[in-house]
Parts: structure tokens; sequence; C-alpha cells
């Protein structure tokens, strides 16, 4: 039957089903770069860490599920997340997942059509989207049977509203791309939907924290469609209205919604049977015949990496940063998301001098969540790069991998936490009572950064930009450090005015932290040394 | 069979390759000879369907590389520049691929994979993952893939990179015997010694025009020089190679 379907769509069904594998397979399975002597990789696992992540979302909104008294809204919440993360996973790891630039050399001379390409790139992006969709619906989707009694029906219903959403998102989202891509230039839309990630990833952070701050907020259970129908404006609504039909007792409006979502999911068929082609790889491998003009640069010289690996790490940043697409939008994309979490802060009580500070809350939290968040997310964007095969010259090279790896942290560090936090404590002078205040302030939530930092890459250190970016990788990383970095920003500015009132133990604590800093420091070395000096390069 | 008729090709405002009139017949094996970024590769991307031409027309295996591409596809075989693979998968799982994609049946697919395999060496490897495998028996695993459909016209970029001695000697062997058969084939390199030896005729580009055709003994004469190499110099302007090692030299020592 799917082999009948496929040819009246115009693709090739043998074609097309080996095709699938192979992209499936692919996923689960790495490739070059660093391995042990004895040739093996070192191991990860993205795609479980993403759907780990999705799991514990899940777990959320299964809280949710039971809290909010209107099924409705709370199914909404659901379909819209999981919208949004379709959308996040194929913005962010779109070039792998729908359309590789490798297929071109490896598929061009074959005799694959258009749609049968599209067909089986489709097929694997779907796939991917499905199999989250499910662990994100799971949870809410047993409540909504077990708590709110809707049986089978509410737990298949729950499954179909989420799985529909993301799946609709996601088609639109690659149709639109292929659409544009007939009228702009590969290059030109490429850098253009990056833009559009980063707004689109703006949102989603967001989002994300606007509903975790929901959590707790009584306005979730008041809420509903009724007094506010202007949150019919949100199609993933349309979605969740199919979990409000199982209900029963549904209103007109919400029969309406559930049946033009099952609509949109019915002309996302023919929509998704579109023309993304090879077409695109091919236009995407001509563009790299065009060389770049060569544009006259000076001599590039950072204070404090001015010399030998610090140096070498300083320019590679920079070089990356000006070529690599990916690796400027993953900087990018993080410096408005401070901005966005500096104004949150500001504006829910950082301002307040935390020596003088009578209460204890978790106000001003986003302030340390991009505290956290940025040098992590920045490190953790460092070690991936499309031309990790270039890798070779640290293992040819007489260069010290522990100085490699340690000056990449350090730029991180210097040059990104440390402007943060003058910002801050620029921001802060302003406001607290002293301006010694602000900066000792800035100074010790740096050395906790600094620290984290530390320990995320003893945790797992990497060689800058020589690793091969696989998929849902960034995503499933973003996702962990988010998730994490919530809950340490939220411990912080409780935990910091206690220590300032008791100067005692805040000199201990200082005394404590700079000998924490020194010893990871040297187990840094020892560590990365471990770790990285006896891997060898394979590409 | 492969004809061109003023075939060519503009990214842009920049002409990769200039109005190209060739006929290349079955049993012929054609060197397509130029420096680096002569159009060589674009060229081969236009024959194999890869591309579309901005001008002019093409025809391989007697169909049209712009109306028919599919056609034109299931009949050639190609072996690209750079030995791009899936890497993750192993050299068996690649070529059972290629097979399903030229809709060869599993059977005889599998015994063509354990044949190729084995001539060139690979049947011990054949389970190993492609990103464990040097760059010469990828390159082994690219020209096994080009010959899995037996293909009527064979187009070959820079076929021997790689390989070591007796492979190259192989697929030397291998190309002069496909020609015998009547497969054309169009054999793009820079090593000028491998061409004057493997191809019965050569074509030389240079910045997107052809500007020699002929045996390798009639272009050395038309450019009154006493081999192939001292004709390609001369052709494509190139700078003095002596001058060019002292200028290398000078700039080590300083």
């Amino acid at each position: 039957m799917l082999n009948r379907l496929l040819a009246a769509l115009g693709v090739d069904p043998i074609q097309w089903r080996v095709l699938v594998v192979v992209y499936l397979r692919m996923d689960f399975r790495g490739t070059g770069g660093a391995t042990t002597p004895k040739g093996r990789a070192r191991r990860s696992y993205p795609l479980a860490n993403l759907a780990a992540v999705t799991i514990m979302g899940s777990a959320m909104f299964a809280v949710l599920v039971v809290r909010v008294p209107d099924v409705l809204v709370s199914a909404t919440l659901l379909t819209t997340y999981g919208a949004l993360n379709a959308v996040m996973i194929l913005l962010v790891d779109f070039t792998g997942l729908v359309v590789s630039p490798d297929d071109y050399v490896i598929l061009g001379a074959r005799p694959i059509s258009s749609r049968t390409y599209f067909a089986a790139r489709m097929g694997a992006v779907l796939a991917y989207i499905t199999l989250l969709g499910a662990a994100l619906a799971f949870l809410p989707a047993l409540f909504y049977a077990l708590w709110w009694q809707l049986g089978p029906l509410g737990f298949v219903a729950t499954f179909a509203a989420v799985i529909l959403c993301d799946v609709c998102s996601a088609v639109l989202i690659v149709t639109t791309y292929v659409a544009l891509l007939s009228v702009i230039h590969p290059q030109r839309l490429r850098r253009a939907f990056s833009y559009l990630q980063l707004g689109l990833m703006m949102t989603f952070y967001g989002a994300y924290y606007l509903a975790m701050q929901g959590f707790s907020d009584s306005f979730l259970m008041h809420v509903s469609f009724g007094d506010r129908p202007w949150m019919w404006a949100n199609p993933a609504a349309w979605f969740a209205a199919l979990v409000r039909v199982v209900a029963g007792g549904a209103p007109p409006a919400v029969w309406i919604a559930a049946a033009t979502a099952a609509a949109l999911s019915l002309a996302c068929v023919p929509l998704a049977a579109g023309r993304l082609s090879l077409e695109y790889a091919q236009r995407l491998g001509e563009t790299t015949v065009i060389a770049e003009r060569p544009r006259h640069r000076t001599g590039f010289r950072l204070p404090g990496f001015r010399r030998a690996e610090s140096r070498a790490v300083a320019l590679l940043i920079a070089a990356q940063f000006r070529f690599d697409q990916k690796f400027r939008m993953a900087i990018l994309g993080i410096v408005p998301l401070i901005f966005f979490y500096l104004l949150l802060g500001l504006h829910q009580g950082a301002l307040v001098d935390p020596f003088t500070a009578g209460m204890r809350s978790a106000a001003g939290a986003p302030v340390y969540m991009a505290v956290v968040f940025m040098p992590m997310t920045l490190q953790a964007s460092l070690q991936y790069s499309d031309g990790w095969r270039a890798a070779w010259i640290f293992f040819a090279a007489p260069a010290s991998a522990a100085r490699l790896i340690i000056a990449a942290k350090n730029f991180v560090a210097m040059w990104f936490l440390g402007g943060y936090l003058l910002l801050l404590a620029g921001i802060w002078s302003f406001y607290f009572d002293r301006v010694w205040h602000a900066f000792f302030h800035a100074a010790i939530v740096g050395v906790l950064a600094h620290t984290l930092l530390q320990l995320a890459v003893l945790f797992k250190p990497a060689l800058p930009f020589a690793s091969e970016p696989r998929r849902t990788e960034r995503t499933s990383k973003l996702y962990t450090v988010f998730f994490f970095g919530s809950l340490l920003a939220g411990i912080l500015p409780i935990f910091l005015p206690l220590l300032y009132e008791r100067p005692p133990l805040l000199a201990a604590i200082i005394a404590l932290l700079l000998f924490v800093t020194a010893a990871l420091e040297f187990t840094l070395r020892l560590r990365v040394n471990e770790a990285i000096g006896d891997l060898e390069f394979r590409a | 069979m492969i004809e061109t008729e003023n075939l060519s090709r503009e990214y842009g405002s920049r002409i990769a390759l200039h109005p190209l009139t060739l006929r290349v017949t079955p049993g012929e094996i054609l060197g397509f000879l130029g420096p680096n970024g002569a159009g060589k590769s674009t060229t081969v991307k236009l024959l194999t369907g890869m591309i579309k031409p901005t001008g002019g027309r093409a025809r391989v295996a007697g169909f049209d590389v712009t109306t028919d591409p599919l056609e034109v596809k299931r009949r050639v075989g190609y072996v690209p520049e750079s030995a791009a693979l899936y890497e993750s998968l192993t050299a068996r799982e690649f070529l059972e691929v290629i097979a399903s994609l030229y809709h060869q049946p599993p059977r005889s697919a599998r015994q063509r994979i354990d044949e190729l395999l084995d001539r060139f060496d690979l049947a011990a490897a054949k389970d190993q993952r492609l990103s464990e495998f040097s760059k010469g028996m990828k390159q082994k695993v690219v020209i096994a893939s080009a010959l899995m459909h037996r293909p009527e016209v064979l187009f070959l970029d820079e076929p021997l990179t790689g390989l070591d001695a007796n492979a190259a000697l192989v697929v030397k062997e291998l190309i002069r015997s496909l020609a015998a058969q009547g497969r054309t084939i169009f054999f793009c390199s820079h090593v000028l010694e491998v061409v004057e030896r493997v191809c019965s005729r050569i074509v030389i580009i240079d910045n997107g025009r052809a500007i020699a055709d002929g045996t390798p003994a009639a272009i050395a004469g038309r450019a009154h020089a006493g081999s192939l190499e001292e004709a390609f110099v001369a052709l494509t302007g190139a700078r003095n190679t002596a001058e060019v090692t002292h200028d290398l030299l000078d700039a080590l020592e300083r």
C-alpha cells in the first residue's frame, strides 16, 4: 500500500526506502574525528539525549495537565511547546536534517528523481519529529487518560494532537524554505534562514522561560478560551482542540478548531509532496565554486592571546566566526538572548543590592541564567564545525592539546563572560548602594560561572572545531544546558545575599573558590592530557 | 557516446565553460586535461546531468542531459574528484545502497558487490565502516560504485588519486578493457603521463575553453613541443618551472 501511495506521488518506493534507512542509520552512528588508539570513537548519543530532555519536558507537562483546570489550556501549552520544539530542531540542524550538501556529491550522478529525494529526506525528518513528539506526549496522554478519565481515546487524541501539530509545523517550515529557494539564491537564503533561526530561537527561549514562570503563576489556573478568544490565533490550539473534543461537551468553537486541525493535517500531505530536490544541494555545490573576494585584514592581536596555542585558538575562533555561518549564528544567537535575560532579570529585581537586601528570593534569576548559559553554550559551540576534518593539524603539529582546550575555555571566559560581567557591574553600580558592591558581586558571580565552565570542560574536554556536528547533538546540548542552567540560576540570588551577610563565611568561601579554581585548572590539564592526549585522528 | 554542441555554463558573471563542441565515440578513451580551475569538473558535472548548462546542448548515451537527466544517469558511471561517501556505512552497505538506487535485484547485487570488493582487495574490509578506510580504499569503493550498474559511459575525475601502484595498474587496465568492450570513457586527470599512456585522444581545456584536441603526438607537434608535458605548459601559458622552483627555494631560505 505504501509502495502504491509513493508511486502515485511520483516517488520511487525502492529508492525511497533505501535512502530513508540510510539517513536514519547514519544518525545513530558516528563517523570520523578523534578515536582511541584501539580505534574506538568517543561515544555520544545525541538523539537519546534529546529524547531524555524531551521526556523531562513530558513530565513537566504531565504536572501541568494535573494542575491546570482547563483541558484545552493545558493541551494548548503542550502542543505549542511541541511545535516550537519541532521547529527548533529543524532550524538548528536544518542542513543536516533536510538537505545535506554531501548528498549532491554522492547522489548527484545517480538516477534519483527530485521527488524521491525530497520524500526520503522528508521521511527521515518526520521519523524524528514523530519520535520526539511521541516522547513528549506520552506522560500528558497518560494523565489525560487516567487523571481526567478520558480513557484510551484521550490517550490517542493527545498523541494525535502533539504529533500532527509537530508534523504540520515541520512540513510548513520545510516547504516555506523550498518555496523561497526557487526565488532566492541558496547562499543568501541560508544566511536569511540563519537570521530567522536567530529570531525563532529568541522566541523559543523566551516562551520556555515564561512557560516555566507560568507553572507557579495563578494566571494559568483561571485562564480560558471563552474569556480570551484571541488565544485561538495560535494554530497549536486547533490541534489541542482534539483532546478537548474527546473530553466531551465541547462548544462549537472547539469542534471547528479540531476540524481545522484535521483539514490542515490533510493539506500537509500534498504540501509535503512538493518539490524539494537535489537541485538545492546542487545549487549549494555551485556556490562553492565561486570564491569569495578576499578582504584585506590587518594583523590579529588580541590581548591575552598573543602567543603559541592561545594565539592559534584566538585566530581560529575569529576566522570561524567570519566564515562559518553555523558558528556565527551560535554566537549571535546567544547575544540577544543574553540581553533578553538581562532585561528580564533586572525587571524582576536583580537591581537590588544583595549586600543590603532584606528578603531572599529567586527574583532576578534570569540575569544569573545568562551568566551560566552563555559560557557553557559558547564552549559547546566551539567544539563543532563542518570543517572538523581540518583538526588533523592539532594532531600533526607539536601543540599541546591541554593548552589548546584551555585557551578556548579562556577565550570564552575572558571575552564573552568577562564582557557580560563588566556590563552587569556597570549597570549594578548605578543601582547598588556602593559601587564596589557591584563589582564585587560581579566578580563573585564570574568566579562561580568560570568554575562551572571549568567543570563542563573537565567533564567533556574537546579540541576546538574538531568534532563533526552530528544531527540533533547541538539541540540536545542546548536543552540540557538550558534545563540545568535554569535550576542553578534560581539558587544564586538566594545563596549569595546569605553569604554577604556573614563576612567570615564570605572570606572562607572566596578562599575556597579561588582554591577550587586553581585546583580545577590543574586537574583540567591532567584530565585533558589523559582524555585527549592518547586520541588519534581519523577522518 | 558523448556529443556536445556549444555546451556552456556560467556562474553569475563568471564563465566556467565557454561553448564546447565535442564528440566522443563508443570505445574511445578521451583524456580531458587542464590546469586547476580550468573547467574540467564543471564539464563532467554538466555531462552527468548534475548541473544544468546555461547554453548549448549535450547528449550522453543517446539522451539529452537537460531534458532526460535521469536516463543519462542510469547509463553513466561517475567517479568524482573527491571520494565522497556516507562514511558511517560499511563498504558493503554503501554498495548495496547504490545497487538499490539503480534497481538491481538484491541477490545479483550482492554477488556483484562481493565480486567487485574482491577484485579491489577489499573483501576482508567489507564490513568495516568507510570512515575507517584509507584514502585509497575509499577511492576503490567509489570506483566500484561507479561500475556497479555496468555503465555505457564512464566519467572518471582523477580516478587514480590515493591508489597504490598495484591498484592504479589494475584501474588503468580496467579502463582499457572497458573501452575495448565498447564503453565510452571520459578521463580527467592532472597526471599527464597516465593520460598519455591510457587515452587515445586528448582535449586540453584552459580558462573554460578547449584549446587543443587530438592524439598526444599531434598536440605536441602542433605546439612544437617534444612531449605532451611541454605542450601542456606551452598551451596553458604556465610559468617556467625552473623559475617557480627558484622562487620557492628563495622564499624557504628567507
